[in-house]
């Protein structure tokens, strides 16, 4: 096929498409006009509620220059950007230009024209007519409130912006532009949670989610993605805590923003456990947790953690080893051979010495003259007496929380212990009567001795 | 005092005593078994791990601090660093007192002699290997912190490393160097939350403006009515609400919005009958435009807005003099009176 015959054979259809259009509208004028829009042509790009400023004024040349008059043929003014660009001078001059802007493709979001938007946006609203490209806010149950209004320009400059992905500030200030807890607010708590000072999009989607509050996931596995170490606690520790556990588990004891309470806790720690624990409690292996509100109200002698309502002193709240959630080993029976790993919870805070020395005038007053009754109670290899057979584990109405009466069996054999001003005694089911004192100390029968 | 042995005095007058002892829980609710708040804080003596002697005897009043600590606890580090950064910050704003620590049990040799040289002149450390200190107040358990006032006498006890330690002991510190008057023993809880009412109707506002702004008018109204709805009584979001409305052309709903303000003050009231006369001049009701303005100037004389809508009313009907004259007055409500004649933009 030559060229000559070619061009003829393409130039068929172009010329019924011409006759076709010459037959549909009004004739075209074949001489230079002063303007295109005319109430015979081109009238309706003036009549749409936003006109491009030339068409408004009819100086259509400001952007298409005529070719032939004749034949009613033009051309575009300036080529790519800089058509637009000979006018709108601001919108490509930041580090980060809108890709339809950079390659000079202002009319894929723009009517040249008019239309029936605002800024002349081909789409009814600018989120609509972003999601032709960035289908990211489709289908959210809980969208961000700019999107669901589909004004993606309050986070987002259209044209171009010094920060990436076009954001109009830097983040944080643009999530505080709305959500008006201030940077200043925030620092007047003194635990803050670290994504709150900067990183809000660590935890929230910026355009919605399937999560209430648009997070990008439900508490834990949200949490789990920074936290790894409590992750691990959690979910592989022998005996597990369902309130950190089951779905919004974190969320249960932690603000996600910040508090006046150390570990950005909701509320001080005792109350937090109190808030589940003021009633019994079924373990996740069946088992039943005495109500621990019940256990102290109204006790005298609270065991030092409890008064200071700290439960974390002794328990490991996330996860643990040990049975009740115990941070360190505590075995459950009342008698035990001694070693100090089998006493490591109590020894946290009471020195070791406490048990291991024998004769002392320091470390307690639980003492026969310096005979140290700890050392006698506690260090022995066979029937060592664990921490509770005497102590009450919260609380109890004796002096050093010491218990009322001790289990046997099914039994409670009362202790009945008094505390004088240099010493103390007791009357307990398990033994005979004693007293001792330090100042004067008593004479014990050859039961007690001689020890090792 | 606490001087050392060799008679060069370590510390000066000693009067406040702090005795921690390391661990992440706490001691008996006695807190000390011999040493009661009240009492005086008794004579003693400390050494460091080479052997440099310190005595307290108390003869002269400076605040001083002991930390006794236990070797082998799992949060050791995190409290020792805790309360030099407290020692430190008490001393930036010019605190002046000592801060001391004895550490007792296996490792307490090694652990102090890895310390920095920089962390042991902020915070000290003494060894109590026979347990002397520890006996002579009673500790029960560790941590332990004992504040002694200028009286030489101990003000507070606390044991135990508990979340609220170091607040409750900067709290006690601070009583006792004189910087507060009362010290907060509890921890006074305060969470941020961004899910209240007031959060919900302040970010709704927020994004109003700023739809509003950019020219989104419809989309300002939904917003503003969402705070309606959160706040029907809410005086200011009435307002702002009428006044969109009134931008957006919706006149019949912006004069029922201001129908609908329960104001108060005068401000408030001229408020919303201006939003009326703004709404009646764009329906072209001018005299009732006029009308409601002249009541409103009775309540609100000054008032820009009322004096630049009344300059509209008269552009409107066509009296361009008085309408200048009122938008002069509105713009030196604004700049002062010597704008009143326009003076600033000649200058301009």
């Amino acid at each position: 096929m030559t060229g000559a015959w070619k061009t003829r054979c393409m130039s068929v259809p172009a010329l019924a498409l011409l006759f076709v259009a010459q037959a549909l509208a009004v004739e075209r004028p074949t001489s230079s006009q002063k303007t295109c829009v005319t109430p015979e042509c081109h009238a309706d790009y003036a009549k749409k509620p936003y006109v491009h400023g030339p068409v408004g004024l009819g100086d259509c040349a400001s952007c298409h220059d005529e070719l032939d008059a004749k034949a009613h043929t033009y051309k575009l003014a300036r080529e790519g950007r800089d058509l637009c660009e000979y006018c709108h001078l601001d919108p490509a001059t930041k580090k980060h230009v809108h890709e339809p802007l950079k390659t000079g493709k202002c009319t894929d979001c723009h009517d040249p024209h008019s239309s029936e938007s605002k800024a002349m946006i081909h789409e009814k609203t600018v989120a609509e007519l972003c999601a032709k490209c960035h289908p990211t806010v489709t289908d959210v149950q809980f969208p961000h409130g700019p999107v669901a209004v589909g004004e993606c320009t309050i986070c987002h400059a259209s044209h171009s912006a010094d920060r990436a992905k076009l954001l109009v500030d830097e983040p944080v200030n643009l999530c505080f532009s709305c959500h008006v807890v201030t940077k200043d607010e925030l620092s007047q708590f003194e635990f803050v949670h670290e994504p709150a000072k900067n990183d809000c999009i660590g935890c929230h989607n910026p355009h919605g989610a399937a999560n209430a509050k648009m997070l990008k996931a439900d508490a834990p596995d949200l949490c789990y993605a920074c936290h790894e170490d409590i992750k691990k606690i959690a979910e592989t520790s022998k005996h597990k805590h369902t309130a950190v556990t089951e779905k919004g588990g974190c969320l249960h004891c932690h603000t996600p923003h910040a508090s006046t309470v150390q570990f950005v806790l909701k509320d001080t720690p005792m109350s937090l456990c109190e808030s589940c624990h003021n009633e019994p409690v079924k373990t996740e292996d069946g088992k039943l947790v005495a109500s621990f509100t019940a256990e102290i109200e109204g006790k005298k002698s609270l065991h030092g953690p409890v008064a200071q309502k700290n439960c974390a002193g002794c328990h490991s709240v996330h996860g643990s080893e040990h049975f009740r959630l115990l941070i360190k080993d505590y075995p459950q029976s009342f008698y035990a051979p001694f070693s100090t790993d089998k006493y490591g919870l109590c020894f946290t805070c009471h020195p070791e010495s406490l048990v291991l020395t024998e004769r002392t005038s320091e470390l307690t007053d639980f003492r026969n003259g310096d005979l140290n009754l700890h050392f006698v109670h506690v260090n022995k290899q066979r029937q060592g007496r664990m921490c509770r057979a005497c102590h009450a584990t919260h609380a109890s109405d004796l002096p050093k929380h010491i218990r009322e009466s001790v289990p046997y069996g099914v039994w409670n054999l009362p202790i009945q212990y008094r505390k004088t001003e240099t010493g103390g005694g007791c009357q307990p089911g398990c033994h005979q009567p004693f007293n001792y004192d330090r100042q004067s100390p008593a004479t014990y029968p050859e039961l007690l001795g001689p020890r090792r | 005092m606490f001087a050392q042995k060799n008679g060069t005095r370590l510390w000066r007058p000693v009067t406040l005593v702090l005795a921690a002892c390391l661990a992440s829980s706490l001691a008996g609710q006695e807190g000390l078994r011999r040493i009661h708040v009240g009492d005086p804080m008794p004579e003693f003596s400390l050494s460091d791990v080479n052997g440099t002697t310190v005595r307290y005897d108390g003869k002269e009043a400076r605040p001083l601090g002991i930390v006794i600590l236990q070797a082998g606890q799992s949060q050791r580090e995190r409290l020792v660093t805790d309360i030099e950064a407290l020692v430190q910050k008490l001393r930036s704003e010019g605190a002046v007192f000592d801060c001391l620590g004895v550490m007792i049990g296996p490792g307490t040799s090694e652990y102090l002699r890895s310390r920095d040289a920089d962390a042991r002149r902020t915070f000290p450390i003494f060894v109590d290997p026979n347990f002397a200190f520890w006996g002579k107040l009673g500790v029960i358990a560790a941590p332990t912190a004992v504040v002694v006032g200028t009286d030489r006498k101990v003000q507070w006890v606390k044991a135990g490393y508990g979340y609220d330690f170091l607040a409750t002991l900067h709290a006690q510190l601070n009583k006792t160097l004189g910087v507060t008057s009362a010290a907060d023993a509890s921890v006074h809880v305060e969470t941020l939350e961004n899910s209240s009412a007031r959060a919900r109707r302040d970010r709704h506002i927020q994004l109003a403006r700023a739809l509003a702004k950019k020219g989104r008018l419809e989309s300002a109204i939904v917003e503003l009515e969402k705070v309606r709805d959160l706040d029907p009584n809410a005086v200011d979001v009435a307002l702002e609400l009428g006044e969109v409305l009134c931008r957006a052309g919706k006149n019949e709903a912006a004069l029922k919005m201001a129908a609908q303000v329960k104001a108060e003050s005068n401000t408030d009231k001229a408020h919303a009958m201006l939003i009326s006369a703004w709404a009646k001049r764009q329906m072209g009701d001018l005299d009732a435009a006029a009308a409601i303005l002249t009541n409103a100037l009775a309540l609100d004389p000054e008032s820009p807005r009322l004096l630049y809508e009344s300059g509209k009313v008269h552009q409107a009907r066509g009296d361009s003099e008085k309408a200048l004259t009122c938008y002069r007055k509105a713009l030196a409500g604004i700049f002062g009176d010597g704008d009143a004649d326009g003076d600033s933009h000649k200058r301009e």
